[in-house]
C-alpha cells in the first residue's frame, strides 16, 4: 500500500538534518554537516537488528521489527545498551534495503513493520524515506519514547498506523535521575495526547522495581483521567540490564506480588488493558 | 543492508520462583511454551493462532 502522506512528509522531514528539532532536546543542529546533538547521530539511520517477533501485543503479531542505533534518551536499564546508544552501530537504511526486508517479513507472516530503536524518531527523515520507496509498505507501527517534538509527531500523521509509546516515568525527578532528561512528563503527555487524535495508540509502561508510587501509580492516574480509553500494556518482564545492574534500586527483579499489585491497580482505575 | 536477522535468537530465564521470562520471542519458542504449558496457556495459543504460517511452511505441506 502506498501512503499519500509519505512524499510530503519525506519532503519535510529533511529540513531536520539541517536543524534537528526532532526531539525535545531541540539541540538545532546541522547533522548533514556533521554537527552532533545530545543523541550523536549523523545524517544516516543505521539498523543494527531485525526480527519477527512474535512476544508483542497480541494484535500486533507477528511483526516485523526494525532496530535503528541512537537514542535521546539514556535509560540505566536500557536492554539494548550500546547498540541503542551508539548511532555508528549496523547498516545503512535505505529504501532498497528496507524493500527487500519488508517483503522478506511479509512471507515470513509478519502482519506489520514496526520502527524501534535506540529511538526511531531521531531518524524520522530516513525512515520515511525508506517507507516512500516500498511499493508494498505493510502497515506501520510506531514504538517510541514519545520524547520526539509535536513538529516530528506531525510527520507521522497519515503514515503510521499503530503508535506504541512507552511511557516510562511519572515524574521529573525520576525521570532526571534514570534517563537524564528534562520536561520528559509534560512531553510524554502532550505527544500521547496527540498521537491519540491521530490514529491507534497503545499505552506501554514498563513496571520498574521502587517506581510504583513515584512513576507507575502517576502514569496509571494519568491515563485514568487524560486518555481513558487508550489501550494501555502493562510489561512485568523487567530485568537489570546495562548500568541498572549497579543502580541499588533498579538492580532486582519484580516479584510476583509486585506484578498483581500493579495489575490490580490498572483493573481498579479502569484502564483498557491489553495483553 | 545486512542488519542481522534475530528472529530466532530468544533469552530464556527461569526464576527460582517457578516463572519462564523469555526475551525474543519466535513462533518455534511460541510453539515449545506451548507444548509446556499442554496448550493452556491462553495468550501463548492466541499469538500463535495470529500468525499466519510462513509461506515455506505451507509449502512444504502442499507437498
Amino acid at each position: 500500500m502506498v501512503k499519500e502522506a509519505l512524499a510530503p512528509a519525506a519532503a519535510r522531514a529533511a529540513a531536520h538534518y539541517r536543524e534537528c528539532l526532532l526531539c525535545e532536546h531541540r539541540c538545532g543542529v546541522n547533522r548533514i554537516e556533521g554537527e552532533l546533538g545530545r543523541c550523536k547521530a549523523g545524517a544516516v539511520a543505521r539498523v543494527f537488528r531485525h526480527r519477527i517477533e512474535y512476544g508483542e501485543e497480541e494484535e500486533l503479531v507477528p511483526s516485523h521489527l526494525f532496530y535503528l542505533s541512537g537514542c535521546d534518551l539514556r535509560c540505566k536499564f536500557c536492554i539494548a545498551e550500546e547498540k541503542a546508544f551508539d548511532p555508528r552501530i549496523g547498516d545503512e537504511l535505505t529504501a532498497e534495503s528496507f524493500a527487500e526486508l519488508a517483503a522478506w517479513g511479509a512471507s515470513q507472516g509478519a502482519i506489520n513493520v514496526q520502527w524501534v530503536g535506540g529511538e526511531p524518531t531521531i531518524h524520522l527523515p530516513a525512515i520515511l524515506q525508506a517507507m516512500r520507496g516500498c511499493a508494498n509498505l505493510p502497515p506501520v507501527v510506531w514504538k517510541s519514547d514519545f520524547y520526539g517534538t509535536a513538529e516530528a509527531l506531525a510527520l507521522l500523521d497519515g503514515v503510521v498506523d499503530v503508535y506504541v509509546a512507552d511511557f516510562k516515568f511519572g515524574n521529573e525527578a525520576c525521570a532526571r535521575r534514570i534517563a537524564g532528561v528534562d520536561r520528559y512528563v509534560e512531553t510524554v503527555t502532550r505527544n500521547l495526547a496527540l498521537a491519540w487524535q491521530n490514529g491507534d495508540l497503545i499505552v506501554r509502561h514498563l513496571l520498574l522495581p521502587g517506581h510504583f508510587d513515584c512513576c507507575y501509580r502517576a502514569v496509571v492516574q494519568w491515563l485514568s483521567t487524560c486518555l481513558p480509553r487508550a489501550k494501555f500494556s502493562l510489561r512485568d518482564g523487567y530485568r537489570p540490564r546495562w548500568v541498572a545492574r549497579s543502580d541499588g534500586q533498579l538492580n532486582r527483579r519484580l516479584s510476583v506480588g509486585e506484578i498483581q499489585q500493579a495489575e490490580a491497580l490498572a483493573r481498579a482505575a479502569g484502564l483498557r488493558v491489553i495483553k | 543492508m545486512h542488519a542481522d536477522d534475530e528472529t530466532n535468537l530468544t533469552e530464556i530465564e527461569l526464576l527460582s520462583d517457578g516463572r519462564i521470562c523469555v526475551f525474543g520471542t519466535s513462533r518455534p519458542v511460541l510453539e515449545i511454551l506451548d507444548d509446556l504449558a499442554a496448550g493452556q496457556d491462553e495468550g501463548v495459543r492466541r499469538r500463535l493462532r495470529a500468525g499466519a504460517p510462513p509461506t515455506d511452511e505451507i509449502e512444504r505441506d502442499t507437498h
